[in-house]
């Protein structure tokens, strides 16, 4: 077999002081056949960007190689001068970034930014180098590249950044590509058309691509081959199915296993144990969180050889592969704690009660002013109803833009709706400049960006008696800290600590213990558990649960992830633009999905996991008009695949409303939808599973 | 765009206004009668009269600024009391010597601040980086009358006489001299400006160099001069030169002390002529100027700031 394209060997990386605390690679080897795609997966802070990073040779201050080499299409990368990588990087290797956003120059337009590597590598006239930018824009299927090339980078949504980005990538023509998460600031419509259009290039150009993703499912659709990282270590390493359907790691096992399904409902979602001390830095680095460790784990052990090039680090992996292929063992014992069963209320028809919160016919405008004259007003959240029995769960989904978070906002009264109601237990609240008191406290939120949100010099112990002594105007005992950081499953040692040197995972449940320490009636989560990988998400998910059969609790959880919130959440609000298309309870809305908008939610969803129902066509690529822009008719109708004509252009869609409590707002009646759907996406599981 | 520039035209135009009824105010405000102190304090009632009259000081205070405004939009800016000539051929050439002393100034604040701000970026961390901060901090802090002093002791005479202290007479005596009487009053009016903007431009190329777009750019593989010149430079320019713009009006006021300082014959020392001699259209007259100057620089700093950063040119729209 000829050589592989870029091939890593033993790598080992390391930041000052080089001790073993301090060294983020261990013996990483890699391989990428020419026009394969690697795939490398791991939890934030296993080390997958930094594989990126030294194979550009772009590690961060004082990043130092200790050990190993990279060896590109036969050339040892290690030994280059200065000169030989430059001529490389752009020419041969090419990367895009996390965040297109932030990789394209603010003040630099499209055309310029494409051309410049294309003048530099392969010595193109500017004639002929903005040719090819016109063909590489469309290549990733752009629309009109011809005028995109004189347009600055904050001119295009997200989803045409990241394309521009690939584009810059392609410009000269090079053999590998290396993509860091280039899906994860995405929605899950954009995500799919973006791995799409990866596994088109990837075919048509022979491209070689090492994609990096805490995202399972965006990796298993692309990758020939897969690396599983933890904490600095490649713990598993071959050809990407048989690892998918069987891993031969305790690790990829679990993580795996970890992955909500929308598909496969009665699949318990297994449990991995937080991190609680540092990783281990010698022997297998999963060992302190694994269930099947034994004295061995901690010796040193270098790969076992499971298959040709599949390599495992797992000492017991054996046992491993004996537990089975993965879909085969959906029903252990965790099946009883499901999520779907337990959390759902015992009766949808308990809510007779007052509801604990309702919100009824919300609107939130910015209306712009300019020399005096207002604009058409912009409509954020655009007439919303809700209401919030206690102790259910609440879920809003919906891309980035549908005015999720500015409900959010307007519920806590951070911003001041422009009309409609909001009550909380029968007391309306809109009338208040500032909320008093005791609303507060009865209303938290826990915001997406949990750093952000917590004092980065305050102690956890002050952060956390914070609501005691603004609420109850009292300093709690220690022991009681101790109790509410016990119940989010922390431990005490962390009180005196400043909640900079806390670990992602401790903050998001730092934040949540500090919200449920008031004892709210009502729990925001604001895309709360968005930036965790999968197995902290169902970790944190089932603490939630578990408060809230505890206290009550009734929750109000937004998030663009579908398989993750149908696991949570008792009922779904599904908005577009600012408005509402469908409700209904979270069993019945995902299976199948009546409104053409949940549709397209659930098809890039169904999609990511492997499954391709071929009806939808690939719906355009989102256009860049603000969201809830004041839109005549149906706010979807641009991008409906299911359009019925100028109604749909003209005429705002009449809400219909269904059995337990379903409603959409659509042109085709409820039936003819329900018709539709049921052919396409044919009742599964979680019908079962909603046993109530 | 167009509309903003026009909008942002129009808000000058507005502040100067202000501006100028708050100088007018002022000025009526001041204590002493001008006819009993041109004329002495042994002239009779009749002579204060017939000179108040003379000089239109017995018509209503509105009437008078209606008069003095319109006189200013064209250009005039009435006569001087004490000089007894009008005071707008003398004002203009003091202020060509005032902004040919701040233009050169300007230069200094370009090179020194600017180039070192950008060239300590690059060396982040070294010991130039480390001297040049904190120099820059006791650029800051040192008052211009300090500094001024400070230059002149070491350059004008005192340690050696390399630079003349004063004695400015513009460009009749060769291109030299004028120059060379230019230097140590500019230098002490763009140390403080030097030195800010120095700090400004030092921390923001220090940012844009950590940032993603130059990653992707060096990733490119281009080389290192051009990443600076095409890709951290333009991005890191928006604050410096905003703060540098803001600032001109301030740079300007500040060469009332310097012109002192240097017997400088500029606007600055022709507006504490006005004041030490009650010569009120004279005071009124340069503060106009100088204010002017001051909601000028504002106007530059914002079309500068648009024409480097598109996302701004976006929102103006």
């Amino acid at each position: 077999m000829a050589e592989p394209l870029l091939q890593v060997e033993n790598l080992s990386v390391a930041y000052p002081p080089y001790d073993a605390e301090r060294t983020v690679l261990r013996q990483v080897s890699l391989a990428v056949e020419s026009g394969e795609a690697l795939g490398i997966i791991g939890e934030s802070g296993s080390g997958k960007s930094t594989v990126a990073l030294a194979i550009l040779d772009y590690l961060a201050t004082g990043g130092r190689y200790l050990d190993g080499r990279i060896r590109f299409a036969g050339k040892e990368l290690t030994a280059m001068t200065r000169r030989q990588k430059r001529s490389l990087y752009g020419r041969e290797i090419a990367y895009v970034a996390q965040d297109p956003s932030a990789s394209l120059n603010p003040s630099l337009k499209i055309g310029t930014q494409l051309t410049e590597g294309m003048a530099l590598h392969l010595g193109m006239d500017a004639e002929s180098a903005r040719k090819k930018a016109v063909a590489l824009l469309d290549e990733v299927r752009l629309r009109d590249p011809v005028r995109l090339l004189d347009r600055y980078p904050h001119q295009l949504s997200g989803g045409m950044q990241q394309r521009v980005c690939i584009a810059m990538a392609l410009a000269c023509d090079p053999s590998l590509v290396i993509l860091d998460e280039p899906t994860t600031g995405l929605d899950a419509v954009t995500e799919t058309a973006i791995l799409d259009l990866l596994k088109d290039l990837k075919l048509k150009r022979r491209l070689s691509i090492i994609l990096i993703s805490h995202n399972l499912a965006a990796v298993a659709g692309l990758a020939d081959a897969i690396a599983i990282m933890y904490g600095g270590m490649v713990v598993e390493s071959g050809p990407a199915a048989p690892i998918f359907a069987r891993p031969a790691h305790r690790y990829s096992r679990l993580l795996l296993d970890a992955l909500p399904s929308l598909r496969a409902p009665s699949r318990a979602l297994s449990e991995i144990p937080w991190q609680e001390a540092s990783i281990p830095r010698t022997g297998c680095p999963f060992r302190d969180r694994c269930d099947m460790a034994i004295a061995a784990c901690a010796d040193e052990f270098s790969s076992a050889v499971v298959n040709e090039s599949w390599l495992t680090r797992c000492v017991r992996w054996k046992d491993v592969l004996a537990a089975g292929p993965r879909h085969e063992c959906a029903s252990d014992a965790h099946d009883e704690h499901a999520f779907s069963a337990q959390i759902r209320p015992a009766g949808a028809g308990t809510t007779t009660a007052m509801p604990v919160l309702s919100v009824s016919s919300l609107v939130h405008g910015y209306g712009r002013k300019r020399l005096g004259r207002p604009e058409a007003e912009v409509r954020a959240v655009d007439d919303v109803s809700f209401e919030l029995a206690e102790g259910e769960t609440l879920g809003v989904i919906g891309e980035s833009g549908s005015g999720k978070s500015t409900l959010a906002r307007c519920v806590v009264g951070l911003v001041q709706p422009t009309a409609g109601s909001i009550r909380l237990a029968g007391k309306e609240l809109t009338g208040f400049s500032r909320y008093p008191r005791e609303v507060c406290r009865q209303i938290q939120i826990v915001f997406q960006n949990i750093a952000g949100s917590l004092h980065p010099r305050k102690t956890m112990s002050r952060v956390l008696a914070r609501p005691y002594q603004l609420y109850e105007h009292r300093t709690p005992a220690l022991d009681e800290l101790q109790r509410l950081i016990a119940s989010v499953g922390l431990k005490a040692h962390l009180l005196p600590k400043r909640a900079s040197a806390l670990s992602g995972g401790e903050k998001q449940r730092s934040a949540l213990a500090r919200a449920y320490a008031p004892r709210p009636s009502v729990l925001i989560l604001d895309e709360a558990f968005s930036a965790l990988d999968a197995s902290m998400k169902i970790r944190v998910a089932r603490l939630i649960r578990d408060r809230k059969q505890e206290l009550g609790t009734s929750i109000i959880f937004i998030t663009h992830d579908l398989p993750f919130v149908k696991y949570v959440a008792d009922r779904l609000i599904v908005m577009y633009r600012g408005w509402v298309c469908e409700t209904g309870r979270a069993a019945d809305i995902l299976s199948p999905p009546y409104h053409p908008y949940t549709e397209t939610l659930v098809w890039a969803a169904l999609r990511l996991e492997g499954e391709r129902p071929a009806t939808l066509p690939e719906t355009a690529e989102r256009d860049s008009t603000p969201a809830g822009a004041a839109v005549k008719g149906c706010p979807f109708a641009s991008q409906c695949p299911r359009k019925l004509g100028t109604i749909c252009e003209t005429q705002s869609p009449p809400v219909r409303r269904g059995a337990e409590g379903r409603q959409i707002a659509c042109h085709i009646p409820m039936d003819d939808l329900r018709e539709m759907q049921l052919a396409e996406y044919p009742p599964i599981a979680i019908a079962k599973g909603a046993r109530a | 765009m167009l509309r903003y520039l026009a909008s942002r035209i129009l808000y000058t135009f507005a502040i100067l206004a202000a501006v100028s009824f708050l100088v007018f105010a002022v000025t009526e405000l001041l204590p002493g009668n001008v006819a009993t102190m041109i004329l002495g304090t042994d002239a009779t009632p009749e002579e204060v009269a017939n000179l108040e009259r003379l000089l239109g000081l017995d018509r209503p205070s509105w009437e008078r600024y209606a008069t003095w405004v319109s006189g200013v939009a064209t250009g005039d800016f009435g006569d001087s009391l004490r000089m007894q000539r009008p005071i707008a051929p003398i004002l203009a050439s003091r202020l060509a010597n005032s902004l040919l002393l701040t233009g050169v100034a300007l230069i200094f604040v370009i090179l020194g601040g600017l180039v070192l701000g950008t060239v300590t970026a690059l060396n982040h961390g070294t010991r130039l980086d480390r001297t040049f901060s904190a120099v820059a901090v006791i650029g800051t802090s040192l008052p211009e009358f300090v500094t001024g002093t400070v230059l002149v002791l070491l350059f004008g005479g005192g340690l050696m006489r390399i630079l003349p202290p004063s004695g400015y007479e513009g460009f009749s005596h060769g291109i030299w001299d004028g120059i060379s009487h230019l230097i140590l009053p500019a230098l002490t009016l763009a140390t403080i400006m030097a030195a800010y903007v120095g700090r400004i431009m030092r921390t923001t190329v220090i940012d844009v160099l950590k940032s993603e777009y130059v990653r992707a750019a060096r990733l490119k593989g281009l080389p290192e001069w051009r990443v600076i010149l095409r890709h951290v430079l333009p991005n890191a320019l928006v604050p410096a030169v905003t703060v540098l713009c803001m600032n001109l009006g301030w740079m300007f006021g500040g060469i009332v002390v310097v012109e002192e300082i240097f017997v400088f014959p500029g606007i600055g020392r022709m507006m504490l002529f006005g004041i030490a001699e009650r010569d009120w259209p004279v005071i009124q007259a340069c503060a106009m100027v100088i204010a002017a100057a001051y909601v000028l620089g504002n106007l530059i700093g914002d079309v500068l700031a648009l024409l480097l950063d598109p996302r701004l040119r976006e929102a103006a729209t």
